[in-house]
């Protein structure tokens, strides 16, 4: 037994990706259609040329006919999934293993979510019905996550108020670069004074802390890897996929501290391992990870190897994550300025790497990393919160064999 | 003794005492009960929970509300805070599991009652977006005397109260009315009086 990747079996051949934000004049199936024509036509495979669909939405529609309907499918395989803040990666993470396996030529991964209907702040998930006794519900995720922050600063000896200059120049960076990007929900920069004193939403997080609620959806269309070059000269190889769920035990036993994501760590070691690389931080030329609220980019850096454990709050200050930094973090401005349109998200990461590893990301957030040779990129997608959760992380290259 | 209760329909009780009620006496006196409150309740909260000031409500998603069957099926807990300890290893279960978050035995747990533990606060937030009648909600991760951990409302105690290593001991409250049930939990509080601790 043991988990051994799909190192260079499977290719990404098209891509598509709407703009997140606010859509009052456009419903699921209307992004599902945009993503879904734009990968099928950035691969040159025909919508009804593809074998397989894998569908991911957390909560803007059921079963496999949620895709197959607004396009029209003819009696194809569809698969609906969901796996909290991560579901888009889960599908194409599915969409790989089943061309892998050879049951299929071509597959689709797709992501969709529609938010902004509902009027809700935040997120609103639905629960079974319960004993109102564990919690769930209760609180929200900005206060989930808002507990990473005293945690981390009384671990390592920071102080509340360099902390908060921290969490905003993560905010900050995120947002500068979303302002670069034609597609993201925020298109401003902000200045670090407005992030800082932002209306408060829990804890030491105000607004600016806190990802966009956003519509939008993204799509992958995924072949053999000997078949890639049939369909592009630039296929993106998948190197590595790794999903885990906790134990769940954090919130349960005295021995988490809230100032790390267990789930992450184990996911990161795993894909590393399938993907051979052994110094994420010189070796990748970009990351995209899961920047749900400021905290968890901070940790993130740590969890993934990007960090020393405790250091990374100086490497955020001395921007070693920014686009012109060591190892850019959120290129494309991250869940915080591009938005957050769940069940799309972790492939909407993905479209970044598609972008800069195959230098097509627009000429003002183009990458020196990837100019000066690095044909790396990993996303990190995460769903839950400190203590509990589900986490995935990926890496792709432009090179077969790198 | 005849008891009527007239509020959420009608119950009467007939109660009738035993030479056993001087060996039962609540060991915490009306007067200590009262001691560890805070009387620090604003007059317009008052009012919202009695019903006479109508509060805007956050824009989420109205509260679910509670189901009977899980709740009967979780009584122990949910009533009485009874959580679970592993008899193999002695780790806590909160809320009670079937297998050993330790060492993954299964079917292996004796009833833990904790409503009478103190504890201590683990790490805390202020939650100023979710839905309740006492906003905003403080959040408090807590490590029970003795080992577990449950994450909960902290009550009676004001945001600028709330601290890493705070003591606190657990109280029966209302979380939440939904669609006409009213939801009761455990909630955590300051200890104020020492208790003999």
């Amino acid at each position: 037994m043991g988990s051994h990747g799909i190192k260079d079996r499977v290719a990404i051949v098209g891509m598509g990706c709407t703009t997140f934000g606010e859509h009052w004049g456009k419903s699921a199936d209307d992004l599902l259609v945009e993503a879904a024509r734009a990968a099928s036509a950035s691969s040159g495979v025909g919508l009804g040329d593809i074998d397989a669909f894998w569908l991911g939405t957390m909560g803007s529609g059921v079963s496999g006919l949620m895709l197959s309907r607004p396009l029209r499918l003819p009696y194809k395989p569809v698969t609906r999934l969901e796996n909290m803040c991560a579901t888009g990666s889960e599908s194409l993470r599915n969409a790989c293993y089943a061309v892998a396996s050879g049951a299929y030529d071509s597959a689709m991964a797709i992501g969709v979510e529609k938010l902004k209907d509902s009027g809700f702040s935040g997120l609103a998930g639905s629960q079974p019905p319960g004993a109102g006794d564990d919690g769930r519900g209760e609180t929200t995720a900005p206060a989930n996550f808002s507990l990473l922050a005293p945690a981390y600063a009384e671990k390592y000896g920071v102080d509340l108020g360099e902390m908060k200059d921290v969490l905003t120049r993560i905010a900050w960076k995120n947002h500068q670069n979303g302002a670069k990007n034609p597609r993201a929900q925020f298109r401003k920069q902000v200045p670090r004074e407005a992030i800082r004193k932002s209306p408060q939403v829990a804890g030491m997080l105000g607004i600016f802390d806190c990802s966009g609620v956003s519509d939008g959806s993204a799509a992958a269309v995924v072949v053999r890897a000997e078949d890639a070059h049939r369909y592009t000269d630039k296929p993106l190889y998948v190197k590595a996929l790794s999903l885990v769920a906790g134990p769940a035990t954090g919130l349960a036993e005295p021995g988490y501290d809230f100032t790390t994501f267990p789930e992450v760590v184990a996911s990161a070691s795993d894909a590393y391992q399938q993907a051979g690389i052994t110094d994420p931080r010189s070796e990748l030329a970009l990351a995209e990870v899961h920047d749900c609220f400021t905290p968890t980019e901070l940790v993130l850096m740590e969890d993934l190897g990007f960090a020393q454990r405790g250091q990374g709050w100086k490497d955020v200050l001395s921007g070693n994550f920014d686009l012109n930094g060591d190892l850019p973090v959120n290129p494309d401005g991250g869940l915080k300025a591009f938005g957050h349109p769940i069940g799309a998200s972790g492939l909407r990461m993905m479209f970044e790497a598609w972008l800069q590893l195959r230098g097509e990301a627009p000429e003002e957030r183009r990458l020196r990393t990837v100019t000066e040779g690095r044909t790396l990129g990993l996303t990190h997608n995460l769903g839950g919160g400190p203590g509990e959760c589900v986490s995935f992380v990926s890496v792709v290259g432009s090179e077969p064999g790198a | 003794m005849l008891l009527v209760v007239l509020a959420d329909g009608v119950t009467a009780l007939v109660l009738r005492t035993t030479a056993a009620l001087a060996t039962r006496r609540q060991p915490r006196p009306v007067a200590a009960q009262i001691a560890s409150g805070s009387t620090a309740l604003a007059y317009a909260s008052f009012l919202s929970w009695r019903g006479f000031l109508d509060r805007e409500p956050p824009r989420r998603p109205d509260p679910d509300p509670v189901a009977a069957p899980p709740a009967q099926r979780r009584a122990g807990w949910k009533f009485g805070l009874v959580a679970a300890a592993c008899t193999r290893c002695g780790t806590r279960s909160l809320p009670p599991e079937r297998v050993c978050l330790e060492c993954h035995a299964v079917d292996e747990m004796a009833p833990e009652p904790l409503a009478d533990s103190k504890a201590t606060v683990t790490t805390y937030t202020v939650d100023r977006l979710a839905y309740t009648p006492s906003p905003p909600v403080l959040m408090v991760v807590l490590d029970f005397d003795g080992g577990g951990r449950l994450r909960c409302q902290l009550t009676d105690a004001a945001e600028d109260e709330v601290r890493i290593g705070l003591r606190v001991e657990m109280t029966f409250r209302r979380l939440v009315t939904a669609a006409g049930v009213h939801n009761y939990f455990w909630k955590a509080r300051p200890v104020r009086v020492a208790d003999g601790e």
